[in-house]
């Protein structure tokens, strides 16, 4: 099999490959290998499900060079392929996609905000891949899959909370310290501690549900996200800027969030000390 | 037969009269029952928007023997029967009724009761005694769980009201704890790491709240230890399915068993000749927390013998 290296996203994202029938493509994501065939009247899709992305870990995903978009390959015998019947289609598209469910970032070192300051932080998130057949004008999606799979958390209270993906991420000071890959978004944070005292968190709720998702030319990324954080025992008030990210060139929108947000959103977002671990 | 339906009148049983009666009388009935369906499915569809399935169902139910009750009384009624003798007779019928059936009315009050706790809603999980299942559906009289092994219970409601009912999935996470019991040679904090590296790397354990990890006891073959983690209710299955696979990998790869019961026979012989010796010989056991695996005879003093044992060594020893 002939890999072919990536050098930029839109060779990788977004872009219509044309299949032949009776083609096979491997498209591998680091961690993440898909084959797509195309047949009479149908589209055939295998995963080759990688291990899971461990909260612990710091490394948030192979290597970029382990990256291959759509090259011709013959998958393993093994495989549990998927059928979809589209009836025609001789393209298929590529495309990233935001988690379904909200992410929650544990900085790995400790950050404390002090009383009336403000930061921006850049997180890196793992994307899901989309994987939608072209045929025309008309756009059919048939999948959605993570590119890796994030472990399982719970934010709030056991009675009343929210199921998150867990992440851990450093909170860096620009994009370029976040080790950037071609499958995971970059987002942008502001957190602002409009109390008297400091903030000092443990874990942060980026809630991806309300995000939109740009590529730019190094990376791809999302709207910007302000936290304004009021105390420990009141819920924060969210605010998502409209406009594209500012640290991006060549921006262009690929989706728009999957709930629209309101305009201040006031939700939980900070959690602060583990309460539940007793006996 | 033919004598006695040729000695009827019919002309003067089937009377305008009695026609016009016998219409109204199956009108009422009808258009009755349509009345009161309708005004259950409006009460269930508009009125009772917010509340449970269990209370929509017991309303509409009220709604539907109420009215078949007013009909009943309609119609009598309207074909000339006297309803205060008979309302009579129905008081007296209805303390006998009431005396016979004093276990329904219990059920029935029971109802209303787990109707206002709202203890489960139907689509639980819940266990009664030694019973557990989804509730699929909620009565007046009883609730009816469906078991994993798709069969049918039905529980009244006194029993559920006098009983001590868990409710596995009314909270969205849940803890599953796991028993464990690893060897006396075991490196303790090794079996830790290892069981928090298995919950780290499970993506259906919840990372927070965190998983649970404590010691229990030293048993007589093993230390004993709790492992918890929380997961989502939805995942219980597969969960528990990997977490026991992936322990028993690692535990396997790592190198820390875990010991079943074991026995130390000690035969203990007066001569010098070991277990064949000449003398006459004692058989002792104690409990050991040897390890398995390390089955062999160790001599300790003359004339007597020391063998860890483990089942199916019984034809050796």
């Amino acid at each position: 099999m002939k890999e072919k290296k990536i050098s930029s996203l839109a060779e990788l994202w977004d872009r219509e490959v044309p299949f032949a029938e009776g083609e096979c493509r491997l498209w591998r994501l680091g961690p993440c290998r898909f084959w797509i065939e195309r047949r009479e009247g149908e589209w055939r899709i295998a995963f080759e499900d990688a291990a899971p992305e461990a909260p612990g870990r710091s490394r948030p995903a192979r290597a970029a060079a382990e990256i291959a978009a759509g090259v011709s390959a013959m998958p393993p015998g093994d495989l549990a392929w998927l059928r979809f019947i589209t009836g025609s289609g001789e393209e298929i598209l590529i495309r990233p996609a935001l988690p379904d469910r909200p992410v929650i970032v544990r900085p790995r070192s400790p950050v404390a905000i002090l009383p009336g300051r403000s930061a921006r932080f850049f997180v890196r998130i793992p994307t899901w891949v989309s994987i939608i057949a072209a045929s025309g004008e008309r756009r059919t999606m048939l999948i959605q899959r993570p590119v890796v799979r994030l472990s399982n958390t719970w934010f709030g209270e056991p009675d009343n909370g929210e199921l998150c993906y867990a992440f851990a991420s450093p909170l860096a000071a620009s994009p370029a310290e976040t080790m950037p890959t071609p499958f995971t978004v970059v987002c942008p944070i502001t957190i602002r501690n409009e109390t008297a005292g400091p903030l000092d968190f443990q874990r942060l709720c980026v809630r991806v549900q309300y995000l939109s998702l740009y590529a730019g030319a190094e990376n791809l990324a999302t709207n910007e996200v302000v936290f304004h954080f009021h105390g420990a025992d009141q819920s924060s008030q969210i605010t998502f800027h409209e406009e594209p990210p500012d640290f991006e060139r060549d921006v262009r929108r690929i989706s728009g969030p999957q709930v629209s947000p309101s305009k201040n959103l006031i939700q939980k977002s900070f959690e602060y000390i583990k309460s539940l671990t007793t006996y | 037969m033919s004598k006695l339906l040729s000695s009827i009148d019919f002309t003067k049983v089937f009377t305008p009269h009695v026609l016009l009666e016998a219409v109204k009388v199956i009108a009422i009935i009808v258009i009755g029952f349509l009345l009161v369906r309708l005004t259950a499915a409006v009460v269930r569809r508009v009125v009772a928007k917010n509340l449970s399935e269990r209370t929509k169902m017991i309303l509409q139910k009220s709604i539907v023997y109420i009215g078949v009750v007013i009909i009943v009384i309609a119609a009598l009624s309207e074909i000339g029967v006297k309803l205060s003798a008979l309302l009579g007779a129905a008081g007296v019928v209805g303390i006998a009724v009431g005396i016979a059936s004093q276990t329904s009315l219990g059920n029935i009050i029971s109802g209303l009761f787990l109707v206002s706790e709202k203890t489960f809603v139907i689509g639980d999980v819940i266990s009664v005694g030694d019973k557990t299942g989804v509730i699929h559906a909620i009565d007046p009289l009883s609730i009816k769980l469906r078991t994993f092994d798709n069969l049918l219970i039905r529980i009244p409601n006194q029993t559920i009201i006098t009983s001590e009912v868990t409710n596995i999935t009314r909270f969205p996470i849940r803890r599953m704890d796991l028993s464990l019991g690893v060897g006396y040679s075991s490196d303790l904090a090794k079996v830790q790491e290892v069981l928090l590296s298995i919950a780290r790397e499970n993506p259906l354990v919840l990372e927070e709240p965190a998983p649970l990890f404590v010691y229990n006891s030293f048993a007589e073959s093993s230390i004993n230890l709790t492992f918890g983690v929380w997961f989502f209710k939805d995942d219980y299955l597969a969960l528990r399915n990997s977490l026991f696979q992936s322990i028993k990998e690692r535990f396997d790869e790592e190198g820390i068993e875990i010991p079943f019961p074991q026995r130390t026979i000690s035969v203990m012989a007066s001569g010098a000749g070991g277990i064949d010796g000449a003398g006459g010989a004692a058989v002792g056991s104690k409990a050991d927390a040897g390890s398995p695996g390390r089955v062999g005879t160790k001599a300790r003093g003359a004339g007597r013998l020391r063998k860890r044992a483990r089942p199916g060594d019984a034809a050796e020893a």
